[in-house]
């Protein structure tokens, strides 16, 4: 299985984030939802995250060996691992800030769904479609939290305050130069990172226009951000390294232990 | 923030077979309702439907003498005495 180099990057990028977002929702799941209902869907879903992260390794892994995939997610240091900014943004059991950034990261992965299948890549084409109806729920699910925390005045301001501080990070989702290099090569007309950013962008301002929330800053700020290296270069944000140590931590204490 | 509704949860496991009530999700709205009655009954089972119907619009009779009548109708059998 030769597996051209930028396909496997894009695949590992991805899977990194889907391990990132699916493990700090599992964090301490009990602490994020209104109700037990609402925290039995976050744990679900959040499986269904990891899932994903397991289905796209699998398609880079010759071997389909499970250890090979943990290698590959806990053996790395930091600065090998090039998960999102958005991704790895930790919200300290805040519901608020929870449901923005799942809000907008099912935003962005639905454009990164859709680029790969434009490239039709026979190696995932068995789990895309999983996927895709999977992430669509997912996005209704925070669409609709975010509908009705925007209903009162307070939750509106709370909303506000996440806006402003997670919006950058969407820039940082489609920096470097990897999708621009797999569309030159793969597809007929070039997708720079600037055109998947404005989609995700048109999209989010429709949304934050239902929540009655201000857009922080304009598409040509955003774009000019592209340049800027964070999470797809392996620098990540301020705590992460505390992140990792925890997320690491039953790893390291075993490396070779296999599950039964 | 929106009252939280009560909805009574359908499972409908096969289409040539009868839905059955198999419990309840607390959830501001029907469209987080069903996320949640999927996520906690349908996330281990496969099924054909799945349906959720706020309690209040359920109609009940909660008379407990008439419905425990049903085993007990000799008066109706002309030949036993009752």
């Amino acid at each position: 299985m030769n597996i051209d180099p930028l396909i496997k990057q894009f695949l590992l990028e991805w899977a990194e984030d889907e391990f990132w977002v699916g493990h700090l929702m599992a964090k301490k799941v009990y602490d994020y939802g209104p109700d037990l209902e609402e925290n039995i869907a976050i744990g679900s879903i959040s499986q269904d995250e990891m899932g994903h992260c397991r289905m796209l390794l699998r398609s880079i892994i010759e071997s389909k060996s499970e250890k090979e995939m943990d290698k590959l997610m806990y053996e790395r240091p930091p600065e090998e691992l090039n998960v999102s900014r958005l991704a790895e943004y930790w919200y300290e059991y805040d519901w608020v800030k929870f449901i923005i950034k799942q809000l907008f990261y099912d935003v962005v992965d639905h454009e990164r769904l859709k680029f790969s299948e434009k490239l039709a890549l026979p190696i995932i084409d068995n789990i895309s479609n999983i996927m895709r109806r999977e992430e669509s729920i997912h996005l209704e699910h925070w669409t609709e939290w975010a509908l009705i925390i925007s209903e009162d005045k307070y939750g509106r301001m709370k909303i506000q305050e996440t806006v402003d501080e997670i919006y950058p990070l969407l820039s940082d989702f489609f920096s470097g130069t990897l999708y621009k290099e797999i569309s030159e090569k793969y597809l007929d007309v070039t997708l720079k990172p600037e055109d998947l950013l404005s989609q995700s962008l048109q999209k989010i301002k429709d949304i934050l226009f239902l929540l009655n929330v201000e857009i922080p800053y304009s598409e040509e700020q955003m774009i000019a951000k592209l340049v800027q290296k964070g999470g797809r270069n392996g620098i990540h944000s301020e705590g992460f390294s505390e992140l990792y140590n925890e997320l690491t931590t039953v790893y390291r204490e075993n490396p070779e232990f296999v599950w039964g | 923030m929106n009252e939280f509704n009560i909805y009574e949860v359908i499972r409908h496991e096969q289409a040539e077979r009868n839905p059955v009530h198999v419990g309840s999700v607390r959830a501001p709205n029907e469209k987080l309702a069903l996320h949640c009655a999927r996520e906690i009954f349908a996330r281990r089972e496969n099924c054909y439907k799945l349906t959720v119907v706020e309690r209040q619009h359920f109609h009940t009779i909660e008379d407990s003498e008439y419905l425990s009548l049903a085993k007990e109708k000799t008066y109706r059998q002309p030949s036993v005495t009752f």
